[in-house]
């Protein structure tokens, strides 16, 4: 077994020929599935924290968790190493995301405002990281916080988001997210400093 | 670079997107503009914000996921050059089911119980009266009765479907009490430590895993057990384990955001404590100090603010930020 660090730490250039990473793919491609597993732990928490974050629906998450690496399987053979895995198996991710968000606005289900006997509950607060709750000033200042970064959020075009999650929640260059994206690094710098501005003017007096 | 330009490089300056000539020419402007080291604090505080608004899988999530993917890829069609995900080693596919307590059960599953069930009822009614198998089930349907019955032994069923004779085909996994015994080392008993720390609801079990599974924190997939459980573990002492297994790699870029969101959002105080220590081992780390006097904004807990005092003032830093 890799260890998932090992394989795709980078994710900005090609797998190489002779890379650990490659050695998967390849055994992977010719049907060893402890190959494949290998693959699917070393990214799958990153893919589920791409999801989560975008979608902010545990259900959606794990329903784009599940449609991409089903994809990855049955299009493995077609991986020509011209990129990384990495970027290849986010850009099914999140090309599975933007679906979903789009799918999501048709059947007019944005918001995460449900009514209850109780009154308005958010879902989105289910999220909230409940080892706060022994901290009620911590957890409301979480609470407020998060609320306005999540709409925030919603402010931004879908790109926009994806490029600005990426790079804030996931920690990936612009030159990654380019690729994962399909598009330049110069787009994507664009990209990301028109949603950057967005959130400063969103946030700005908040923090 | 005019300051208007500086101002549009000022995100990429923290996203250290800049190449050298840009950031040199920056640094200079903002040695002589104060103006503009005030945006750039202001827009750090931003980042930190929205950072801390990233969303962390919750605990089981990830253990259902590979749980439903397990179950979705044996549904495919195994393309031609595959053997499928039935080649995993069966006990480890065992640990992930082991995991996961509440699935998706989808009617083929329910129909399976209930049809195990029937079994389970019919076998026990003709125990003692029959031994011959019926005609067409080849002597098998018997025996996974007698030995439910005698044995305790459980099955659990993974897929049923009825063939063209008519019969059924129930696919099952055994579940049976197995003793392991070897050094911790040993390639599977470590590979079953592992699958342990993850899945068992005894968090006895589980601090005592970590323990033995932190003296092999370099061997492949110990350290990302070991920050799963810093993550998701309900019990602090399991999380205060993991982190004394993870002390080692305190300087690695995962282990240290592992640590960065236990300092802020862990609810023990132990683990926050502990959390400071290892992240200021290394001292020459300024992104610590923000780190910390953001911590000493909010935390409550006097030891927690003592420790985090001692350490911004062991980095020549002040306790507030401006």
């Amino acid at each position: 077994m890799h260890t998932p660090g090992s394989i795709g730490a980078e994710g900005t250039l090609p797998a190489s020929a002779t890379s650990p990473e490659a050695e998967l793919i390849r055994a992977a491609q010719a049907g060893d599935s402890d190959a494949f597993e290998t693959l699917v732990r070393a990214y799958d928490r990153g893919v589920l924290r791409i999801a989560m974050n975008f979608l902010r629906s545990q259900e959606d998450a794990a329903d784009v968790y599940q449609e991409a690496f089903v994809k990855v399987y049955r299009n493995l053979n077609s991986f020509r190493f011209d990129c990384s895995f990495q970027s290849w198996l986010y850009r099914i991710v999140t090309n599975s995301c933007l679906d979903m968000l789009r799918k999501r606005k048709v059947r007019r289900e944005e918001t995460t405002l449900v009514d209850t006997e109780d009154g308005v509950w958010n879902r989105a607060e289910a999220f909230a990281d409940d080892r706060s709750h022994g901290d009620p000033q911590r957890l409301l200042l979480n609470q407020q916080l998060r609320a306005r970064i999540r709409k925030s959020l919603e402010l931004l075009t879908d790109k926009e988001r994806m490029v600005f999650e990426l790079r804030h929640f996931q920690g990936m260059r612009l030159r990654t997210i380019g690729e994962v994206l399909g598009t330049s690094e110069e787009a994507a710098k664009t990209c990301l400093f028109r949603a950057t501005q967005k959130m400063r003017n969103a946030l700005g007096e908040f923090v | 670079m005019t300051l208007e330009e500086a101002r549009r490089k000022l995100p990429f300056l923290l996203y250290d997107e800049l190449d050298f000539e840009e950031e040199n020419e920056l640094s200079k402007l903002l040695a002589e503009h104060a103006e503009l080291r005030t945006e750039l604090d202001h827009l750090r505080a931003i980042f930190r914000a929205v950072d801390q608004g990233a969303v962390e899988p919750p605990a089981g999530l990830l253990s259902q996921c590979r749980t439903r993917l397990h179950s979705a890829l044996c549904d495919q069609p195994a393309p031609s050059a595959r053997r499928g995900w039935a080649g995993i080693p069966g006990w480890l596919r065992f640990a992930d089911w082991a995991t996961l307590p509440r699935m998706r059960i989808g009617w083929q599953s329910a129909g399976a119980v209930a049809m195990l069930l029937l079994g389970v009822a019919a076998g026990r009614l003709t125990m003692g009266t029959s031994t011959t198998p019926a005609p067409g089930f080849g002597g098998f349907v018997s025996q996974p009765a007698d030995m439910m019955a005698s044995s305790g032994w459980t099955p659990r069923v993974r897929d049923i479907s009825t063939n063209p004779d008519g019969t059924v085909r129930i696919e099952f996994e055994e579940v049976k009490q197995r003793l392991v015994e070897g050094p911790p080392q040993d390639r599977n008993v470590r590979a079953l430590l592992m699958a342990t720390a993850r899945s068992t609801t005894d968090p006895g079990i589980r601090v005592g895993t970590l323990g033995l599974l932190s003296s092999q924190s370099s061997q492949p997939g110990v350290r990302d057990v070991l920050l799963y459980a810093l993550r998701n573990d309900t019990n602090p002492g399991v999380r205060l384990k993991a982190l004394e297994g993870l002390g080692a790699y305190s300087t690695e870029p995962e282990v240290r955001e592992a640590l960065r969101i236990s300092l802020l959002h862990d609810e023990s105080p132990a683990v926050r404590l502990e959390a400071v220590g290892l992240l200021t081992r290394d001292r020459g780390r300024p992104e610590v100090i923000g780190l910390l006097q953001e911590l000493m904004l909010y935390e409550e807990n006097r030891t927690v603010r003592e420790r985090c005092q001692n350490a911004l003032a062991d980095l020549h830093a002040t306790t507030e930020t401006f």
